[in-house]
């Protein structure tokens, strides 16, 4: 009783995924038919033959070579309306279809000049580390001593962004994201109070999000696309937290050093600096298309426009406490991404048709001929 | 191509906008807190601001080699360091620095300093040139304590000290025997070489000269000598501290001129007294503290330049507990600037800076330091341009140091 049950169960499942098999062998083998009707130039019955797997079938591939059929016959029926709504379909199917001009009919070539599919909206998305150089605009110093020494050190931090491309043309394009971004970078500040006494080390977090707009050039053709662009991004600091260690270094007896060591807690440097920023980037990487869809790998530099430092609180309760003041600086940022790009692509008819060199080749064909 | 050009407009437009050293006003240049030290804890006392704006920095240094030992600093006027040293000997405090304005000396610095603790404390008077060499130095020779406030190059060249000294006996039949304290004031000649005592008051229980002036009285030059004691203003009145201005001749003995104010009941404690331009309409003024029980408020009083009027003289409440310890004239606004050690809940102190009018009223306040630390005033001084120019101590995290720190004429660090 129960073998019989699993018996019957295991027959309904296979009618059930078999169906589409079966029925796509039959759209095969109306397609077949529908070309061998083309082929002996039966052509007023090849729409009416291929209508009903039009209507059911949806394999891509398949619904490809059934409008392309269907734009050639509606081509040779001199039925303009059809051939065109027959390649918009084949677009549809496959956006990067382009005819064969060696292979085929012209006036097909002729046609496709008329359409496209080419995405007009990309959305893309990356993510990746970064690291903050510090460009110093005025070294402000808390020790009165010209023996005193600063440096920036530069720490990683990361990033994620997304965004979308609005493509002008094949190969221009202009983009607007939305990016995340924690950057990191240290202050040392050496020889405080002293030749190699006093060292003050100074680690800042902080975390922006910015609106990067920019202008994209990009190569339409081949698996690995170079591309380089050039932009403008306005910041908004979101978190600032610091962290200060003080190594007080004197002299103890001879040459022996005692430090007295300490770490702050994290500091909040948020109303020490300028909320709002500005920057020029530049970048450029290698799209690598898979599928209709592109993976990439970037590299940016961004230019801080602006003064890093709120100059009205320089001088605060940390400056009282914690033997640090700011200078004045701007930040830049250095970072890779690696992301994904998923182009919308919109099969249309065009404003202004690329039809010249196709009459170029007929015309260069027929004299040809003559 | 349109778009390329769009994009290059924007982008140079954007370029121009950019940040730089010339677009950043460098405001930190005028307005600043700088630290000045060395090894272990540096406390700062007194400013002596040279006419080339370059500033002289008086304090103290303490670490783990050494108790205490005076330390002085020179800055140009961005208060970057042109020299600094150690200056004296061990357990030693300087506690002001002055001009030497004619003399053999004229041009150098003169600092005085107290050497030993406090039964055994005796006075040392240091010349330094302007490049921060020694010149000579000479520690005044008694048998019992005394200790120094402020020392006054004379008309005549010599250095007036003043401070106070254990009492004399013979001085004080009075107070005895709770007698703490009896007011001094030493003449030094400028080759610190011969030690005479100008005045020596007696007849109070405690008091301190703050600082000396010279003031041409009765046709005359006499002394001023400028402090609090807790002398008796009359028969029927206690011995309470009181701001109290002493004239004496020039050979010492009493002119008669003895001007007391302050609020009975209360303690008024002078620490700093300067000498007022005409343009704040002359005279003197005196800055210190009341206390009354546990409160503590600035105390001051300005004196007419014979000394024959008071004004003022009167506690200026501005919330909290206040230590009057510094003050000086405004140059290019009304008033003077009062420096103060504002004292927290916790009993850590700030830095408290105020800007009051001739009458007394306020213009402004502001305050420096963290709660966390006790942060001390030293001295105060108003710059040729505005500016004014604080010296205090900072108790940073790990160590106290000194610290000059010049603010606008409101008090801030901006323009």
């Amino acid at each position: 009783m129960v073998v019989e049950k699993i018996i019957g169960c295991f027959l309904v499942l296979l009618t059930f995924s078999a169906g589409p098999l079966f029925a796509q062998d039959e759209c095969e083998l109306t397609l077949a038919r529908a070309q061998e009707e083309f082929n002996e130039g039966h052509l007023y019955g090849i729409p009416g033959l291929l209508s009903d797997c039009l209507e059911k079938n949806q394999n891509t591939e398949w619904r490809q070579r059934a409008n392309l059929l269907l734009a050639e016959t509606y081509l040779l029926l001199e039925d303009p309306l059809g051939a065109e709504q027959s390649y918009l379909n084949v677009l549809r199917a496959n956006p990067e279809f382009l005819p064969d001009q060696t292979r085929d009919p012209i006036d097909l070539v002729y046609l496709s000049r008329k359409f496209t599919a080419s995405p007009i909206f990309s959305f893309w998305a990356s993510a990746g580390p970064n690291v903050s150089p510090v460009r110093v605009i005025h070294d402000v110093n808390i020790g009165g001593e010209a023996g005193t020494k600063e440096k920036y050190t530069l720490k990683m931090g990361y990033h994620a962004d997304a965004g979308f491309d609005y493509h002008y043309d094949e190969h221009i394009s202009a983009s607007v994201g939305l990016s995340f971004a924690s950057t990191v970078f240290k202050h040392t500040t050496t020889n405080l109070f002293g030749q190699n006494k006093d060292i003050v080390e100074m680690t800042e977090r902080q975390s922006w999000i910015s609106l990067p707009l920019s202008i994209k050039y990009s190569d339409n053709a081949g698996r690995f696309r170079p591309y380089g662009y050039l932009g403008f991004s306005v910041r908004r600091l979101l978190t600032d937290n610091v962290n200060i260690k003080i190594f007080n270094r004197d002299l103890k007896s001879g040459d022996e050093i005692a430090s007295s060591d300490k770490q702050s807690p994290n500091l909040n440097f948020k109303d020490k600096r300028q909320s709002f920023n500005e920057a020029l980037f530049v970048g450029g990487g290698v799209k690598y298309k898979y599928g209709l869809n592109y993976f990439f790998v970037d590299l940016r530099y961004s230019l801080g426009f602006k003064n890093v430092v709120n100059t009205d609180h320089r001088y605060d309760d940390i400056t009282y406490r914690w033997t640090y003041v700011d200078d004045d600086f701007r930040l830049d940022n250095l970072s890779i991404s690696i992301g994904y790009i998923h182009p919308f692509y919109k099969a249309r008819k065009l404003k202004h048709a690329r039809t010249k060199s196709v009459l170029r080749k007929i015309k260069k064909d027929d004299n040809a001929d003559n | 191509m349109r778009i390329t050009k769009i994009a290059l407009v924007a982008m140079v437009v954007m370029l121009l906008g950019c940040d730089t050293g010339n677009k950043v006003d460098p405001v930190f240049q005028d307005y600043f807190i700088k630290y000045y030290g060395e090894d272990g804890n540096q406390e700062g006392v007194d400013i002596y601001v040279n006419g080339d704006g370059s500033m002289i920095l008086l304090g103290n240094s303490s670490s783990l080699t050494e108790l205490s030992i005076p330390f002085i600093v020179k800055t140009d006027s961005l208060g970057n360091v042109l020299w600094q040293h150690q200056m004296g000997g061990r357990n030693e405090k300087a506690v002001d620095v002055e001009l030497i304005p004619s003399g053999i000396h004229q041009g150098k610095l003169v600092v005085v300093s107290n050497v030993g603790t406090d039964t055994e404390s005796k006075i040392r008077i240091t010349i330094v040139d302007q490049s921060g060499k020694g010149i000579d130095s000479l520690i005044l020779d008694t048998d019992k304590w005394q200790t120094v406030k402020s020392v006054t190059p004379s008309s005549d060249s010599d250095f007036i000290v003043c401070g106070n000294a254990a009492p004399d006996p013979d001085r004080n039949a009075q107070p005895s025997p709770d007698d703490h304290a009896d007011i001094i004031s030493l003449r030094v000649d400028q080759s610190l070489t011969t030690v005479d005592t100008l005045s020596w008051q007696g007849g109070e229980h405690e008091g301190f000269a703050v600082k000396v002036f010279e003031v041409p009285l009765q046709g005359e030059t006499k002394y001023a000598l400028f402090g609090y004691s807790d002398r008796k203003k009359d028969e029927q009145a206690d011995f309470e501290d009181k701001f109290e201005v002493i004239v004496v001749n020039v050979d010492g003995l009493p002119s008669g001129v003895r001007v007391t104010t302050g609020q009975s009941g209360q303690k008024q404690k002078a620490s700093q007294a300067i000498r007022v331009p005409a343009s704040q309409e002359d005279g003197f003024f005196m800055i210190g503290t009341n206390e009354d029980g546990s409160n503590r408020d600035i105390f001051v009083t300005k004196y007419s330049k014979d000394l024959s009027m008071t004004k003022l003289a009167q506690t200026l409440p501005f919330g909290g507990k206040m230590e009057g310890v510094a003050v000086a004239s405004a140059i290019r606004e009304e008033g003077y600037f009062l420096l103060a050690n504002e004292i927290q809940d916790n009993n850590n102190r700030n830095i408290f800076l105020v800007h009051i009018r001739l009458d007394g009223s306020k213009v402004w306040s502001t305050s420096f330091g963290n709660e966390d630390g006790d942060d001390t005033a030293g001295a105060v001084a108003a710059l040729k341009d505005g500016r004014i120019a604080v010296l205090g101590t900072i108790d940073l995290e790990t160590q106290k140091k000194m610290a000059l720190i010049i603010v606008n004429k409101n008090g801030g660090f901006s323009n």
